[in-house]
């Protein structure tokens, strides 16, 4: 009985419930996605003599490369607040700033950082922190904070406390010297890792971000090595008859798929990093080459000109079977996956032009990301929020960068020579 | 006693009948009942209620129309004598046509259908009926036009402002709460159901923020502003996203 008047009792309630509600419900499906308007003020320096760099401007750069954000100029701040006393939101509200960083920087060594995040529109503090380092890399404290800033207000993590690797090469004399070099995500701080009089050929990264591997030709003829960053150690992984090429880390790190044409011509193997031993993947007369794994390990993506033009295939792990993933369009190579599994960037071309594109591997809608032509090597943000690649500026190889929505572009400072084969880091200390 | 019952519940058969007999012979002939039957009222409270119906380009258009036949935001005293001729509304002729895809046709069709057997009493009480829908239907038309007008209006400013984080995706969806006063400006924003995502969240409160007012709002009867826009809930829920 008592269950029954409860019953009742609700029914009657939501009933009054849907009545109330009988308000005007209006439907917003679509949006502008204007990047959003943030003010970055120079940050306090507490410390004695000159401060160790301009944090704030390397998180306003950060912040506007990644197109979600528009930095407010410095010139149109109406103050210039470091602690949140000083913060009136009207100033702010007064020159369309949607949100407000200050930060105060102190200590020499470690450098300390600390910030803090407001929404002008809704007058809260939405975000407190703070990161520290070493002095030389006062650089990555400032992408950290960027990258704090990005997660909270994207709902994605950040990837500018991350790492490029790359190849130029100089031309001068013909013969050109090719050096592997480490920089910072914005191109900031390069380190020539190595330098070779003979080719050096696609760099890349172990999935804890503390090896790399790449082809070499210092012996005379391409060999994959693996090198540890922090010690420099050396290690030759493969030197067989032909190609060794295109090495790449499986996501557990055990492995690594790499192309060998020992059995007469290129072919996808596998190598078990532990034991050494080689496993072959692919036997077909066509050139299969440039393997990449999927993020859960269960298949390689690879490209093969199997069908006549270059096209990318999916090797399954697990059954041994081979499909092809890619259909629009008569040259598709060289792909490389999100995190999520859900985008492969790769080379496409068009009209004879080649440009970087992305297949959602769900839709397989293709969507082509550049507009400069030779466009080649695309290495996709671990947050899979942009794709770095190498293209032609001037008759010069360059690297650029393009949002995974086309929005935004950039492109990375000129160094001497030619850039060539960008590879992303990982997350770094993950 | 049985009798008494037998023979309503006959004619309620028969007429129900009609009815179904009504709506699935006259299919075809829908939309020129639709105009002549301005069943007005129950298409702009269609409309009103579900407001992802319309998009925020074509809405624009009736704007434009509807002032013509009638300028004036509270006709309620003329209406009654315009209502002898009920059949001509231009009005209402119209507004069928933009709103055609809402299907309040089976509402239409069943008044005109069972004319024919009724008596003379029931006619004229129909008839009487018609009437009052008629003039109700003028006046909610002209207010509910508006009012669609200034939701599409509201809707389109929103979209403007909106600009989604990356992790927004498809399917999404976030419900706010808005208070407005009649300047049309935002006193507040609540969210009553929230995505699972902050940043997604965020951006939809912030649209809205950004937004600030709808001065236009001004311009709406205080009885509508107040029966519609004093409160309303936007809902966020992305659809054009590549994923």
């Amino acid at each position: 009985m008592k269950r029954l008047h409860i019953f009742l009792f609700t029914v009657a309630l939501s009933l009054m419930a849907t009545t109330v509600r009988a308000e005007l419900t209006i439907e917003i499906t679509q949006g502008s996605d204007d990047p959003a308007s943030i003010a970055v003020v120079p940050f306090a320096w507490q410390g004695s003599g000159a401060p160790p760099a301009d944090v704030a401007e390397i998180v306003d750069g950060d912040l506007a490369r990644s197109g979600q954000f528009a930095p407010v100029a410095r010139v149109d701040m109406l103050g210039r607040p470091t602690a949140e006393a000083d913060v009136f939101y009207r100033d702010w509200r007064a020159i369309n700033a949607e949100y407000l960083l200050i930060g105060r920087v102190s200590g020499v060594n470690p450098v300390r950082v600390d910030y803090e995040l407001y929404d002008v529109l809704r007058q809260t503090r939405i975000l407190t922190g703070n990161q520290s380092g070493p002095a030389s890399e006062v650089r990555m404290v400032a992408h950290r904070v960027a990258d704090a800033v990005y997660e909270k207000l994207t709902g994605v993590p950040g990837a500018f406390a991350t790492k490029l690797l790359y190849i130029t090469v100089d031309r001068k004399d013909g013969g050109g010297l090719s050096r592997l070099t480490l920089s910072d995500s914005d191109g900031a701080s390069p380190v020539v890792l190595l330098k070779s009089g003979e080719p050096l050929l696609t760099p890349t990264w172990s999935p804890d971000a503390r090896h790399i591997a790449y082809v070499s030709s210092e012996s005379g003829r391409p060999a994959i090595y693996r090198q540890e960053l922090a010690t420099g150690k050396r290690q030759q992984l493969t030197n067989f008859k032909g190609l060794n090429s295109s090495p790449a880390w499986s996501p557990d790190g055990r492995s690594m798929a790499m192309v060998l044409s020992k059995g007469g011509n290129p072919d996808i193997y596998v190598m078990d990093l532990a034991s050494g031993q080689l496993k072959q993947l692919t036997r077909h007369y066509a050139i299969d080459t440039e393997p990449t794994w999927m993020p859960d390990g269960n298949a390689i993506l690879f490209t093969s000109d199997r069908g006549g033009k270059p096209q990318i295939y999916r090797y399954d792990l697990r059954s041994g079977a081979t499909d092809r993933v890619t259909f629009e369009g008569s040259y598709n190579a060289r792909p490389r996956i999100s995190q999520d599994g859900r985008s492969m960037v790769m080379v496409h071309r068009q009209e004879g032009r080649f440009h970087i594109a992305l297949q959602d591997l769900v839709t397989n809608r293709v969507q082509i990301l550049t507009q400069t032509d030779l466009d080649e090597s695309p290495s996709i943000a671990p947050n899979g929020s942009m794709v770095l690649y190498a293209t032609k500026q001037a008759g010069r190889g360059i690297l650029a960068a393009v949002a995974v929505d086309g929005a935004a572009k950039f492109s990375l400072p000129a160094r001497q020579g030619d850039v060539r084969e960008p590879a992303w880091s990982p997350y770094l200390n993950r | 006693m049985p009798r008494i019952i037998v023979r309503p519940a006959l004619a309620t058969l028969l007429i129900h009948g009609l009815l179904l007999l009504s709506l699935t012979l006259n299919w075809g002939v829908q939309d020129r009942e639709v105009v002549k039957a301005k069943p007005a009222p129950t298409v702009i409270n269609a409309r009103l209620v579900d407001a992802s119906e319309f998009k925020p380009k074509p809405k624009p258009k009736p704007v434009t129309k509807k002032p013509q036949p009638k300028p004036t935001p509270k006709p309620v005293v003329k209406k009654p004598v315009e209502t002898t001729k009920p059949k001509p509304k231009p009005a209402v002729v119209k507004k069928p046509k933009v709103a055609a895809k809402p299907k309040p046709v089976p509402m239409a069709v069943p008044k005109p259908q069972p004319a024919p057997r009724i008596t003379r009493e029931e006619l004229a009480r129909i008839a009487r009926e018609e009437l009052a829908a008629t003039a109700a239907a003028e006046q909610a038309s002209a207010t509910g036009e508006m009012s669609a007008t200034f939701v599409a209006l509201i809707q389109q400013t929103v979209i403007n402002y909106w600009s989604r984080p990356p992790s927004a995706r498809n399917g999404m969806e976030a419900e706010l709460a808005i208070q407005l006063i009649p300047t049309g400006e935002v006193v507040s924003v609540t969210i009553v159901r929230s995505s699972g995502n902050s940043a997604f969240d965020r951006s939809a409160v912030n649209a809205v923020e950004k937004a600030g007012a709808f001065p236009e709002l001004q311009t709406l009867p205080s009885a509508e502003f107040e029966r519609t826009f004093r409160r309303f809930r936007l809902l966020f829920k992305p659809e054009d996203l590549r994923y």
